[in-house]
């Protein structure tokens, strides 16, 4: 008995391959739909999270290039004589500010009103006008205080101080009771928001040279930790930052420290962090979904066509070639749906943030690798169908 | 991988009557269905001997045990007893990658239930039998085409399975089953899905093919179907008794 080798025709295979997929479009369609899904699942998932990410970038990037807060680094002098009466006026002038002003605080004060008898414990704190603008602070009743006035006893309420004080309303000509300072102030607004500045929600807010009208508590000097804030336009807040020191305090500068917020900086990478790994974890147990999905389809083409493989076995196929057979068929099925599930994928997130008004963000390479991704997981989810199918009696299927 | 070639002497062209080797020899063959009791014994101590270029019918009841015999005997399934020597070759010995190719070189099958893949044409069909055994595309289409015409399904090539009638299936079956030239056709109940005036023309092309030399196994339980062979056994309880 003679020996030599026998080669199979793999451009056949790969022919009566693609006729399998090809030519049955519904069972195909049916079996490539988890991949499809799964893919769209996936580029919708991440494109959600990026597109999410761009906007939370968006808004900590607002806050982090606008705001600024100067102070005293070394405290041993007295706040005015660090920053003057007309901070507001000499921060105004660097290039690029929006509002900047002072701020210090007064300490803890009973407080009762005209309105209200009971008296509660605020902070009291002085600010110039400018700094309420600067900290982005909204009127929810009344109006702030204007620079003509800073040397009036005039004040404005924090939202929670209104609360804690029982206003509800801001009546034109209600007032404050510093109790144990024996000093009165005409409340003319109440916030609504203090914006960066929250810690004015709960104070009572004096215009800044009020203290003199305010007779006992009024001070002089400020205190030493009185600190300047300062907002910017968007993208100049390091320029900005840079200047301040020698405009405020041009014989020292060095002795100011100037502090751009690192804290979004550093959560928003930790959000966007969560989101892409909340994004992975979802889109990766779609594709395990989608997969497992091809596995119980081609574990069902498998009984279905165990006859076809009893035949492949009787005209000369090895178990291997078999094996190949369906491995092959998984990856086409795989490409088919990552193709189909990329043009899903996408129209979905298109149309998500258009409904949410938001610029959809999605890195082209997803797209690109999609098929690639597609065609890895159809071969692995074929793989058991495939090992399934070679071992099948061909005695047995071509019995029926 | 070494895999087997049958010789040269066992090609249909060039088999020879007097030639004092059977092609196919059973001796003391058993199948036993089951790996533990109660075990289903299919076949006892079948002997049988196939003389190269003869045909022969396997007749018997359903569950006789003649399709496990056609089994044993196309190497789709092995035997749990006896010898099957193939030209003189111990096939009980060999191992499943030599069988394969034994196999293919040597048997064409044609099934009762056609066993024909629904998503290909005629033509695909018919040169889906040389899958496994590359030959050169013109080769394959010109063998396939002459085929196609030798069993009247030349004008249908370009047809899917699944538009085909019984006939014309099992025309392309036989067709399939003739395109690697192999020694011997095994055909199991060729006939079985098949109206009377049909099966007569299956079987006259199934005369053309012996008359060219190749052996035909044809399980049938039909005795007519069983006189158009030279031979005939009939199966009981898994024992020749005829």
């Amino acid at each position: 008995m003679s020996r030599n080798r026998s080669h199979a025709d793999w451009a056949m295979i790969f022919h009566q391959s693609f006729a399998a997929t090809a030519r049955r479009p519904g069972r195909s369609a049916a079996t490539a739909v988890g991949i499809a899904l799964g893919i769209a699942v996936f580029l919708v998932t991440v494109g959600w999270s990026q597109t999410v990410g761009s906007q939370i970038n968006q808004t900590f990037d607002e806050l982090a290039a606008t705001k600024i807060v100067v102070n005293d680094t070394q405290g041993d002098i007295a706040g005015d004589q660090v920053f003057p009466t007309n901070t507001s006026q000499i921060v105004a002038q660097i290039p690029g500010v929006v509002a900047g002003g002072r701020l210090w605080g007064g300490g803890t004060s009973a407080i009762k009103t005209s309105a209200v008898a009971p008296e509660v414990d605020l902070p009291v704190t002085f600010v110039d006008p400018d700094t309420l603008q600067a900290a982005g602070a909204t009127i929810a009743s009344g109006r702030t205080f204007t620079n003509a006035e800073s040397d009036q006893p005039v004040a404005l309420l924090g939202k929670n101080a209104a609360l804690a004080l029982g206003i509800t309303t801001l009546r034109p000509d209600l007032t404050v009771e510093i109790t144990n300072q024996h000093t009165r102030a005409l409340i003319i607004g109440i916030l609504e928001s203090a914006g960066s500045l929250s810690q004015l929600d709960h104070a009572l807010i004096v215009a800044p040279n009020a203290p003199v009208a305010l007779g006992t508590i009024a001070s002089s000097p400020l205190p030493s930790d009185t600190s300047v804030i300062v907002r910017t336009e968007l993208g100049v807040a390091v320029q900005v930052a840079k200047k301040l020191p020698m405009a405020l305090l041009p014989n020292d500068p060095e002795r100011l420290g100037v502090l751009l917020p690192p804290e979004p900086v550093a959560l928003r990478g930790n959000v966007q962090n969560s989101l892409d790994t909340l994004a992975f974890g979802a889109a990766s147990l779609s594709l395990l979904i989608g997969g497992i999905g091809i596995m119980y389809s081609m574990l069902n083409a498998v009984s279905q066509r165990s006859g076809e493989i009893g035949l492949r076995r009787s005209i000369g196929a090895a178990r291997r070639h078999i094996v190949v057979q369906f491995l092959i068929e998984g990856a086409l099925l795989g490409v088919i749906g990552a193709i189909i599930g990329v043009i899903a994928g996408e129209l979905s997130l298109l149309l998500l943030a258009a409904v949410n008004s938001w610029n959809p963000v999605l890195d082209r390479r997803y797209l690109g690798f999609a098929p690639i991704v597609g065609l890895l997981i159809g071969v692995l989810a074929a793989l058991y169908p495939a090992l399934r199918a070679a071992s099948i009696n061909p005695a047995e299927t071509l019995r029926s | 991988m070494e895999e087997l070639h049958v010789t040269p002497a066992l090609s249909a062209s060039a088999q020879a009557p007097a030639r004092p080797q059977p092609l196919l020899s059973l001796t003391g063959v058993e199948k036993i269905f089951g790996a533990k009791e109660p075990f289903v014994r299919a076949l006892s101590s079948v002997d049988l001997q196939v003389p190269a270029g003869s045909s022969l019918s396997i007749m018997g009841r359903s569950g006789s045990g003649k399709s496990t015999l056609l089994n044993i005997l196309g190497l789709l399934d092995a035997p749990t007893g006896g010898s099957y020597k193939i030209n003189g070759v111990e096939t009980t010995q060999l191992k499943s990658s030599h069988l394969d190719q034994l196999r293919a070189e040597t048997f064409g099958f044609v099934f009762q239930a056609f066993h024909l893949v629904p998503y290909l044409t005629v033509q695909e069909s018919v040169e889906m039998g040389v899958t496994y055994h590359k030959q050169p595309k013109h080769e394959r289409r010109d063998k396939a085409a002459e085929l196609l015409e030798k069993v009247g399904m030349e004008h249908r090539k370009d047809a899917l399975i699944s538009t085909l009638s019984g006939g014309e299936k099992q025309r392309t079956a036989i067709a399939r089953a003739l395109v690697r030239n192999p020694v011997v056709l095994l055909a199991d109940e060729p006939t079985g899905n098949l109206d009377e005036s049909t099966a007569s023309d299956v079987l006259d092309i199934f005369d053309s093919i012996v008359n060219d030399g190749v052996s035909l196994i044809m399980v049938t339980h039909d005795p007519q179907t069983a006189l158009r062979t030279h031979e005939q056994i009939v199966i009981r309880d898994g024992m020749v008794s005829a």
